[in-house]
């Protein structure tokens, strides 16, 4: 029973997949299966009963298909594709300007999706240029109370879970603070890593030139080395492979040269030189998780092996050390996950939205095809007459399409080319160097993949339309007279409505992303940004050892600074804001238990000298800034911002309160509450901020800011001149104006705002192009019928309103359908608004409408040749 | 024009499975053990070089039967000499691949 179904099936198989197999064969093909099957299975019946299975068969069935594509590849042999290549190279050559106007609007289309899709490749599928990347992970300390958060590991920890992962190949911690490099008679603000021994091995960094660190170089009192990276030893210092062996002068002080590495191993932090981190496990404290930390897992091991084991020593430790410890677990973490976190996100949003722009053009060139093939009605009946088969009319427009199509991809891919570095110069600084922008052979493929679909978009519905004339209609009738028939006309209506909806999803895209970003601009960072550059130090240890020269030098180099003429004021500070430079304790107040320490928010914590809150502008509330006075030997005392004063002391009697942090404790009597001000970037609202004096806290690093009367740029010279005349082991960083950091802190809002409004605006550019194209056609369909019209009486009038009117009727539907996809997608970029709705009112309301006028105007053009349109010429046609 | 060295080892094994007489698409398939789908574009292929030759068998005696024709293959002239052939290359090249006193066996060259 079953068998006689399954070999029912089979026949109804073969059957139903026969349109596969090419016309002049298929009759043959399928009488050979048919036959096949049908004597095996009498065959069988009659010597074996049913003992060849029905199943059996039926896998044998399914081989027609194969047959049937083979044959049919055999059809598209070489000759054929010249022949229809060539075909294809001359008809488009007869209407060049139609040709040309599809290529270009293909190659920008093309071009944008695959810039876009360069970035995401760059950024998100690129394999990172470390030997074996996939083998490294980043490791961390989470903490119960911080759930998601990745915590810096502390040295000690770092020495146990090294010591006792056998699934890690190597593991390593470093920090990143700059060095002062000494080059002859300047010195330079270099990037560097302190690093542990196994650094370069777990990144897989072989030197090019010498060794990398040992245990040797890495333990505490060890003769001081350090490795370079080819970028620096080729540009700064000479590219002398004798180097290697001689020393040079960091922060004033002697390290030898041991290697080189290439230029690719920027890490940390676009570090361009290394030196060993000698960190002593007995004397760092377990408590202080500071240090970022990699490893590189043995080759065969799972990451969740190396997952479960880390996690074991992770519970061994908090059992060891429990009042250092306790919540602590020991994580791994893709590199990826960290490098890249968010940004994914917004370039697959992007990609997203150049997707729907390479849509918007597939319909425009579908619409430009479509009104071409009705101008060919007439050849394609001729054709058809003259016995070329459906198959081979199909064929012939797609390899049309096809040439289109390569011609858009080369243009695509040009413009990729081009366009990529322009993109990139949107973004600010430079992008890490582990990330590689070159278009390789995936936005290549990408590039080909979305032109050859496109071509299939685009290809297929003129295709199917012109390949079935009516063969006596069309002979009949001469061209430009009703020839096509109705569905057409809806086919290119309903192209445009399409095309009017893609377009209003991405300008309400582009029109959010833009209300964000203009609110966002207009936060007041809580300081004054015109006419102010700054800089930072990190001081040289050799001199800067001891804390009495630090003050000497800041009390000195503000003197100096603003005694240079065209200086408003100058101050100083250890982290400023919107630089990625922060720290941040738990504080309690004097009085209280040391218990609620846990339970206290954290503060950011800075070190001002006294000026600094009147040069930044920063308002004073209440109380006082600091003094002169306010030195190393007087009582300590603080500066807070508002927020933590309205927050900790509702009451508002912050002043004279006195609060404290660190082991151990020294408490500062608030003296003062300033504005609170942006530290991380616009976007994020300010927190707690407490300042103390530089000279009660003297840190190692120290940024000036400038006031200027006028114009701070001149001023970046003469800065640099004090700071030599001061300490010529002293570098300074590179000088940057506040407007331009405060503008980079929200450089992704800038960037994806950008170019979401690049993308929205040829979007409504092709729409209005296909608005146009469809009402045109439409109006010379039926010049006739307008030409009987106005010589029955009816006004110029009339006819623009009456074109103007179906013109409406696609917006109105364009829009709608638009409307509703935005209402759809919006609340993907939710988390790319700044303090904007995804149903922002303002941009759900004006983008239609602004649409909606630019395609109305689109459509008066041709409604106004129509009111021209002469009753006499107009029935003289036929 | 097919030789017998372009010939691949399926189409070797179906012009010989021809040959031994087995002259229907789903008994190649038998004889040979190669998939349905292979079979086929193998048979038009050899036609196509000229090496096998198909007929149908004639339709009264399958309308009688109440059953649709079935095509049938034979070699050719042709196809018998590049079986042959092909069939001494190969025994050659076993010749040449097996391995000789005290050498280790090794991959034939060429």
């Amino acid at each position: 029973m079953l068998d006689r179904l399954l070999f029912r099936f089979s026949l109804a198989l073969v059957a139903a997949v026969r349109f596969l197999a090419p016309e002049p064969e298929r009759y043959d093909w399928l009488r050979e299966w048919q036959g096949e099957l049908w004597y095996r299975r009498q065959g069988e019946m009659s010597w074996r009963r049913g003992a060849r299975s029905g199943g059996a068969l039926l896998v044998r069935a399914l081989g027609a298909i194969p047959h049937a594509l083979w044959l049919r590849a055999q059809e598209w042999r070489l000759e054929m594709l010249i022949q229809d290549l060539k075909f294809a190279l001359r008809s488009h050559l007869r209407n060049p300007g139609l040709a040309a106007v599809a290529i270009l609007t293909l190659g920008i289309g093309v071009g944008a999706v695959a810039i876009v899709f360069g970035m995401v490749n760059s950024i998100l599928l690129k394999p990172y240029p470390f030997a074996d990347a996939e083998r490294i992970y980043f490791v961390n300390n989470a903490d119960v109370e911080r759930p998601g958060a990745r915590l810096p590991l502390s040295y000690p920890d770092f020495h146990d879970v090294r010591e006792a992962a056998s699934s890690l190949e190597a593991m390593a911690v470093y920090d990143w603070e700059p060095f002062n490099l000494r080059v002859d008679d300047a010195t330079l603000w270099v990037e560097a890593g302190q690093v542990t021994a196994g650094f370069f091995k777990v990144l897989g960094a072989e030197p090019m030139i010498g060794r990398v660190f040992t245990q040797e170089d890495d333990r505490p009192g060890a003769e001081p080395t350090v490795v370079l990276s080819d970028g620096l030893w080729r540009n700064e210092l000479g590219g002398d492979p004798s180097i290697v062996g001689r020393s040079i002068v960091l922060d004033g002080e002697p390290y030898t040269v041991i290697g080189i590495v290439p230029v690719a191993m920027a890490y940390p932090s676009g570090a361009r030189i290394w030196v060993p981190l000698r960190g002593d496990v007995n004397r760092w404290s377990r408590e202080q998780h500071w240090l970022g930390s990699l490893a590189r897992l043995k080759p065969g091991v799972e990451p969740e092996g190396a997952r479960a084991e880390l996690a074991a020593i992770g519970r061994r430790l908090e059992q060891e050390y429990p009042g250092t410890n306790e919540g602590r677990s020991v994580i791994l973490t893709e590199l990826r996950e960290v490098l890249v976190g968010d940004a994914g996100s917004l370039f697959l949003i992007l990609l997203g939205a150049v997707g729907f722009l390479l849509l918007i053009v597939c319909a425009n060139v579908a619409n430009l095809l479509l009104a071409r093939a009705t101008g060919r009605q007439r050849e394609m009946g001729v054709r058809a007459a003259l016995g070329a088969s459906r198959t081979r009319l199909t064929r012939q427009l797609l390899t049309e399409g096809a040439v289109l199509a390569a011609g858009g991809c080369a243009l695509g891919v040009a413009l990729a080319f081009a366009g990529t570095r322009g993109v990139l110069a949107l973004l600010p600084g430079e992008l890490p160097s582990w990330i590689d922008t070159s278009l390789d052979w995936r936005v290549l493929a990408f590039a080909a993949a979305a032109s050859a679909g496109s071509a299939l978009l685009f290809g297929l519905a003129p295709a199917l339309y012109a390949s079935r004339p009516d063969v006596n209609r069309s002979l009949k009738e001469g061209a430009g007279f009703a020839s096509a028939g109705p569905d057409r006309g809806r086919l290119r209506s309903l192209l445009v409505v399409g095309e009017l909806a893609l377009s209003l999803t991405l300008l309400v895209g582009a029109g959010l992303m833009i209300r964000s970003f203009v609110r966002l601009s207009n936060v007041d960072p809580g300081f004054e940004t015109r006419s102010r550059v700054m800089g930072t130090m990190q001081l040289t240890t050799e001199r800067f050892r001891d804390l009495d020269e630090r003050r000497r030098f800041a009390i000195s180099l503000v003197e100096r600074l603003e005694s240079l003429p065209g200086v408003r004021s100058a101050g100083l500070i250890n982290r400023f804001p919107m630089l990625g430079s922060s720290s941040s304790v738990s504080f309690f107040i004097e009085g209280e238990s040391p218990e609620t320490y846990r339970t206290n928010p954290s503060t950011l914590l800075a070190a001002a000298s006294p000026d600094y809150f009147s040069t930044m502008g920063i308002p004073l509330l209440r109380g006082r800034t600091f003094r002169d006075s306010d030195d190393a030997d007087a009582p300590r005392v603080v500066v807070i911002n508002d927020v933590m004063a309205r927050q900790m002391w509702p009451d508002g009697d912050a002043l004279g309160q006195r609060i404290g942090w660190g082991y151990p404790t020294e408490f500062g009597e608030i003296v003062g509450v300033v504005g609170g001000i942006r530290h991380f970037s616009l976007d994020q609202r300010d927190g707690f901020q407490t300042y103390s004096p530089y000279a009660q806290a003297p840190r190692g690093r120290l940024s000036l800011v400038v006031e200027a009367t006028g114009d701070p740029s001149g001023l970046v010279s003469a800065v640099r001149r004090e700071i030599r005349a001061l300490e010529p082991n002293q570098a300074l960083s590179e000088v940057r104006t506040l407007d331009r950091i405060v503008a980079e802190s929200i450089w992704q809002w800038r960037f994806f705002t950008q170019l979401f409004w690049l993308f929205g605006g040829i979007a409504v550019i092709l729409a209005a192009v296909g608005v146009y194209g469809v009402i045109s056609y439409t109006v010379s369909r039926r010049s006739r019928e307008i030409g009987i019209r106005m010589a029955l009486g009816a006004r110029g009038g009339d006819v623009i309103r009456q074109v103007v009117r179906q013109a409406a009727a696609l917006v109105l539907a364009g829009l709608s359908l638009g409307i509703l996809a935005a209402l759809g997608l919006s609340r993907l970029l939710e988390s790319t608004l700044y303090e904007i709705s995804v149903l922002d009112p303002l941009t759900f309301l004006s983008v239609p409408a602004g649409l909606a006028i630019i395609a109305l105007a689109a459509a008066y053009v041709p409604a106004r040749r129509a009111s021209r349109i002469d009753a006499v010429d107009a029935l003289r046609v036929e | 024009m097919a030789t017998s060295r372009n010939l691949s080892l399926t189409a070797l094994s179906v012009l010989q499975a021809v040959a031994h007489g087995y002259r229907y698409g789903f008994d190649i398939m038998d004889a040979t053990g190669i998939p349905s789908g292979t079979v086929y574009p193998a048979l038009n292929r050899l036609e196509r070089n000229g090496l096998l030759r198909s007929r149908w068998e004639a339709a009264d005696l399958a309308h009688d039967e109440k059953r649709p024709p079935r095509r049938y293959y034979r070699i050719t002239a042709a196809g018998a000499e590049a079986l042959e052939e092909a069939l001494s290359l190969l025994r050659r090249l076993e010749r040449s691949s097996a391995p000789r006193r005290g050498a280790a066996p090794r991959p034939a060259e060429g």
